[in-house]
């Protein structure tokens, strides 16, 4: 798929941008907060339903305004033109996301239709951060190309919340709290299980996608592994059942402590899932241009994982990702990416981009400046 | 937004706040009362009213009634020993719609829900055991189905198997007249697990 056109409406500082994008790399060029990411955003509502970093709708909404409209034309491969909108009214605190003007509920649904493949600095912490970062992205992937996933994952979150919920009440009562906590344990079990099994065969799928990504990027002196470390001891595990019953003694193991603690101490949620180079962990030895490359070979291996799984190809959203490459290594990325699918780029540095916008029509080039498109480069005229 | 009537302003208010109904539809009706005859405003101030006196809880399945017993509870062509448990009346008349089911009813009045402080006390648990006599051989789970109707589900099978009484569920899946292409893939997967031999 890709974007053909896009309108922002109230969008943070866009109070009435229209693109028209290229099929190709379309590069988003401006000085620092001109609203060049505020763009890679607004895409993001499209495909996400939401901002893909955990900005609220109100705080997307241009200061002063009462809604924002974020509006696409998506052109399907099967030739298909999908009209899509996000709107989103501060005064109702009502947000409305339709598919050729017919509303989409829930939001949920829409996930995997148009399926989006996004990297920017606010991704960093999924080498360097904590497990919960890491589990945010295998869950987004994960979700992005199978629906059963997603709905395991939320009823998951919402089951572990009531569950938790019983566990801190139980706390401050003097009750036995068994008989409230069972029926909460056996949805934990079957969510859990499913999440669980999925991850584990997830991760050994992505496994290859990430090592084509990095070798392509570095070479092959380095060996990039993605890894899963469940909570649960689940490698004697033949099949979903065994993982369930085996979670099932787990909660029956860790009863007292989860009492004494109030909180849930069994289930993916406390997964880990290590990434390491040449066998070292990678959160400890890795440099900061090893933190970067794995980054963005984990978002290449993302995007070949969706291709193959989804029914469209998904966009390519590369947000301030040439900034801390050196042009070598920024060229090297260009051509590998110009081969994947309709990508949008922000920078703030012209230089890389010209060679690009002279190799191919499809390419373009938009200079933001203050919330607004000031000039626009079609190749063919560059 | 300032009305010039306090009274129409005070409708308005009132109206905004009944569920699905937003600031907009609330002016619409408020215009639209204010439009009709007298006689006909009265007779609506007096059903809403009617409602609130003569409507209370059957204290045998805890469903609204005029009566108690109600006309469910006191209909003797119906099987008393069939006790289909739901979560709100208005789960009641959906099964009633059906014209099928001719057993009692049960209504917990709501679902487990830690979150929302719902706690198995909260829900006409106790009052259903209660009604668990020899003679009832069946009790239908007939819960909505989500984590919270599905938690309560559990909970009450784990409380009814042991007075020797059957306890039976809804079965998941494929709404009737459905293609199987537009069902949702969590539908379809729930609907593959629960197959039945043929």
């Amino acid at each position: 798929m890709h974007l053909t056109s896009l309108t922002l409406k109230n969008f943070r500082n866009h109070s009435d941008t229209a693109f028209d994008f290229g099929e190709g790399i379309n590069v988003l060029l401006g000085d620092n907060g001109q609203g060049k990411t505020n763009v890679i955003e607004a895409i993001s509502y499209l495909c996400l339903t939401k901002s893909f970093y955990a900005a609220s709708d109100g705080f997307v909404l241009g200061f002063g305004k009462e809604m924002f409209e974020v509006e696409s034309t998506i052109a399907t491969e099967s030739g298909h033109l999908r009209r899509v909108r996000v709107a989103y009214s501060a005064d109702a605190n009502e947000k409305v996301f339709s598919v050729n003007r017919q509303k989409i509920e829930p939001f949920s649904s829409v996930i995997g239709t148009f399926p989006v493949v996004i990297c920017s600095p606010e991704h960093a912490p999924i080498t360097s951060g904590s497990p919960a970062d890491r589990r945010r992205f295998v869950d987004l992937v994960i979700s992005q190309s199978s629906a059963v996933y997603f709905h395991d994952l939320l009823e998951y979150r919402r089951v572990l919340r009531h569950r938790n919920k019983v566990l801190s009440d139980a706390r401050w009562k003097q009750e036995d709290t068994a008989a409230v906590l069972e029926p909460w344990n056996e949805q934990l079990v079957t969510f859990g299980g499913s999440l669980t099994w999925r991850r584990k065969h997830f991760v050994e799928e992505f496994q290859s996608f990430i090592t084509t990504a990095y070798h392509h990027l570095v070479g092959t002196e380095e060996e990039p592994a993605i890894g899963y470390k469940p909570g649960t001891r689940i490698d004697e595990c033949a099949s979903q059942k065994d993982v369930e019953a085996l979670l099932r003694s787990e909660l029956a193991e860790k009863g007292a402590a989860e009492a004494r603690l109030g909180i849930t101490l069994v289930g993916p949620h406390r997964d880990e899932i290590p990434l390491t180079i040449n066998g070292l962990d990678l959160r400890r030895f890795a440099s900061q241009g090893q933190h970067k490359t794995f980054l963005v070979a984990l978002k290449l291996g993302e995007f070949f994982y969706l291709k193959e799984r989804c029914d469209e190809t998904p966009i390519v959203l590369l947000d301030d990702v040439f900034s801390e490459l050196d042009e070598h290594r920024s060229l090297k990325l260009l051509r590998y990416v110009e081969e994947l699918n309709q990508t949008f780029v922000t920078s703030t540095t012209p230089q890389v981009f010209d060679h690009l916008l002279q190799r191919s029509g499809k390419h373009k080039l938009f200079m933001i400046q203050n919330g607004a498109l000031v000039q626009e480069r079609p190749s063919a005229l560059a | 937004m300032l009305y010039t009537a306090d009274s129409l302003h005070e409708l308005i208010e009132e109206f905004a706040q009944l569920p699905g109904i937003g600031r907009k539809s609330a002016q619409r009706l408020a215009l639209y009362i204010l439009k009709l005859p007298k006689e006909e405003v009265a007779a609506m101030a007096a059903a809403l009213m009617n409602v609130k006196e003569k409507m209370r809880y059957c204290t045998t399945c805890w469903n609204f009634t005029e009566t108690d017993p109600c006309p469910v509870c006191s209909n003797p062509k119906r099987d008393a020993n069939i006790i289909c448990v739901v979560e709100e009346p208005n789960d009641v008349m959906a099964i009633e719609k059906t014209n099928d089911y001719r057993g009692h009813y049960h209504v917990l009045g709501g679902a487990l829900a830690p979150l929302e402080g719902i706690g198995p006390e909260d829900l006409k648990v106790k009052e259903l055991l209660v009604r668990i006599t020899p003679e009832v051989h069946e009790v239908i789970l007939a819960l909505n189905p989500n984590i919270e109707g599905e938690a309560t589900t559990i909970y009450l099978t784990r409380l009814l198997k042991p007075l020797g009484v059957d306890v039976t569920r809804l079965a998941r899946g494929i709404p009737i007249g459905g293609d199987l292409e537009f069902a949702d893939e969590a539908t379809l997967s729930r609907a593959i697990e629960g197959r039945v031999a043929v």
